[in-house]
């Protein structure tokens, strides 16, 4: 990962965004509703999702909020509109107000589009609350 | 049957979430991450003291010929066509067809690590960390030379694993087990215990047997030396106390929590914080008010935290872990005694591990000494014989012979 991308990471963290584990794929049947934006379907004939670009991707669970862990991001191997990248972030933020949660999506926009080949981010209600959901492939470009 | 508490001291540490994304998908947190790093890290500079390894992380993504050109019998993994990709893809199944290709294809004799998570389709239940479908970290060696250098190139990487382990203060003996193995023709079993003094295998070691060297298309003997987060599991079943877990300081994310009284104490704090920091000390400090109960509960959370030694200032009250004692810092708490105090505490740990290995496996006779004759008649059986080998008077007959593992079991997991 460039440096630029590691600085832009930091930001993340300043922002109180925790750091989770980028798991590659997950069953579409979890009880954490956890799922990524790329939909496949095993040789077993099972419902899986990849990591991958894309905006609708849950990496927060619902009782996490209850704990205070209302934004996490993970970042590793994804795929991407070329193809797979080695530095795929995923971020996710539940606010308090949609206006909160817009204005961390352009904060953060700012901070990571030199950075990134790719960068997507969108505000939607999840279980009743406005939530940040921000892609961004920060594998390649040097700034 | 395995005691669910150390995840529950894991989560309460903030290393892993408390459910998992699924059924054997465990999510580690930053804290969790920090340690696998840490312990990957003692691994790759032990390896660094013999090689110069390439460490990597590969695509999860996995074109699926190449890996059943290796591995066709295997059924354990999860196959699909991907939108946008052609052809067929494996989840993240192995390292070792593209570890060794990346080794062939630059023609170096380097050894590459291999980082990041195996995804296995798993039949029965999970045990977070310990049997999971993401297992991660999973770290996987592989290292291609001359076969006649091949045993010397796997006793280096032995020493490597074993500093690995103990680095998470956990016991450690290396086994070659008396029962050929498909995969290797030489094969090591790193062997811990569980706290219940249960053997249990925390790395394996392999030089390939030629069925996998063939199909990977090389004529150098092919090492194959792997590890996983159960060494994280396992010492978390081991280093707990009533106040949670207590991770050895090599390993910690965070080594030296402070707990300061924000409005009096700032100064003192800061210059405690800046002089560890200096010196590479891992540190959290916690503001509290200035009252005994914040101060003990501040202490508390850090306890849960798996953090080894707590500094409370301006009193310098340490508190250390297993046993916990508060005692005064008589002078300065400067940097030697904070070293001191992490290598007593890591030095605690690993003492009350190995005793629980030695009541386990020395003192129930399932690690001694025996003679080849009377190995193959011991009860329970011969499971196989430590490496390098520990040679002695063998236990039942007063001949010449060397350390066994007897096992009832004819599989360590």
């Amino acid at each position: 990962m460039p440096q630029s991308a590691e600085r832009a990471l930091s930001v993340l963290a300043e922002r109180g965004f925790e750091r989770i584990l980028a798991v590659p794929a997950l069953p579409a049947a979890n009880c954490t509703e956890h799922s990524y934006a790329t939909a496949i379907i095993t040789d077993g004939g099972d419902n899986w999702s990849v990591r991958s670009f894309g905006t609708q991707f849950s990496l927060v669970a619902r009782d996490w909020l209850r704990s205070g862990m209302t934004r996490c991001y993970s970042v590793g191997w994804g795929l991407a509109a070329t193809g797979p990248t080695a530095a795929l972030l995923l971020a996710q933020a539940f606010e308090s107000d949609e206006t909160t949660a817009i204005q961390l999506g352009a904060q953060l926009e700012t901070v990571l589009r030199p950075t990134a080949e790719q960068l997507a981010w969108q505000v939607s209600e999840v279980w009743g609350r406005p939530c940040l959901r921000l892609a961004a492939d920060i594998a390649g470009r040097q700034t | 049957m395995i005691d669910s508490a150390y995840l529950q001291a894991l989560a309460a540490a903030k290393m892993v979430t408390a459910t998992p994304a699924a059924r054997g998908i465990p999510v580690w947190r930053e804290r969790g991450l920090v340690t696998a790093e840490l312990l990957l890290s003692v691994f790759v500079e032990r390896a660094r003291q013999f090689w110069t390894p390439t460490v990597i992380e590969h695509p999860f993504l996995m074109p699926a010929p190449p890996y059943q050109r290796v591995f066709g019998g295997y059924t354990n993994t999860y196959t699909a066509r991907v939108p946008g990709l052609d052809g067929t893809w494996v989840l993240h199944p192995d390292n070792l067809h593209v570890n060794t290709a990346h080794c062939g294809g630059t023609r170096q004799r380097h050894p590459i690590i291999a980082t990041g998570g195996l995804l296995r389709d798993l039949r029965g239940g999970a045990v977070p960390l310990f049997r999971d479908r993401h297992i991660w970290p999973a770290v996987q060696a592989n290292h291609l030379v001359d076969p006649p250098e091949g045993p010397a190139a796997l006793e280096l990487w032995r020493q490597a694993v074993e500093a690995t382990i103990a680095a998470a203060g956990l016991p450690v003996v290396t086994v070659e087990p008396a029962a050929p193995s498909p995969y290797g023709s030489t094969c090591l079993l790193a062997v811990s215990c569980l706290p219940d003094g249960r053997p249990t295998v925390l790395a394996t070691l392999y030089i390939l047997s030629d069925t996998y060297r063939h199909a990977l298309g090389t004529n150098a003997a092919v090492i194959d030396v792997g590890f996983t987060g159960k060494i994280v599991a396992v010492a978390a079943m081991h280093h707990r106390d009533q106040h949670g877990l207590v991770l050895p300081s090599v390993i910690a994310p965070i080594q030296v929590g402070v707990v300061s009284a924000s409005a009096t104490n700032r100064a003192a704090a800061d210059e405690l914080r800046g002089k560890l920091s200096a010196s590479g000390v891992r540190l959290s400090v916690a503001e509290v008010r200035d009252r005994t109960y914040a101060r003990w509960r501040a202490e508390q959370r850090l306890h849960r935290e798996a953090i080894p030694l707590v500094i409370s200032v301006p009193m310098h009250v340490l508190v250390r872990r297993v046993p916990m004692c508060r005692e005064p810092i008589r002078g300065d708490a400067g940097t030697l005694l904070i070293a001191a105090e992490l290598e007593a505490h890591d030095a605690r740990l690993a003492a009350r591990s190995a005793r629980r290995f030695d009541r386990g496996l020395r003192q129930s006779g399932l690690l001694r000494v025996l003679c080849t004759g009377c190995a193959a008649a011991a009860r329970p059986p011969l499971y196989g014989w430590t490496r390098p080998p520990s040679v002695g008077a063998c236990t039942s007959c007063g001949k010449s012979g060397q350390q066994a593992l007897l096992s009832e079991v004819s599989r360590i997991y």
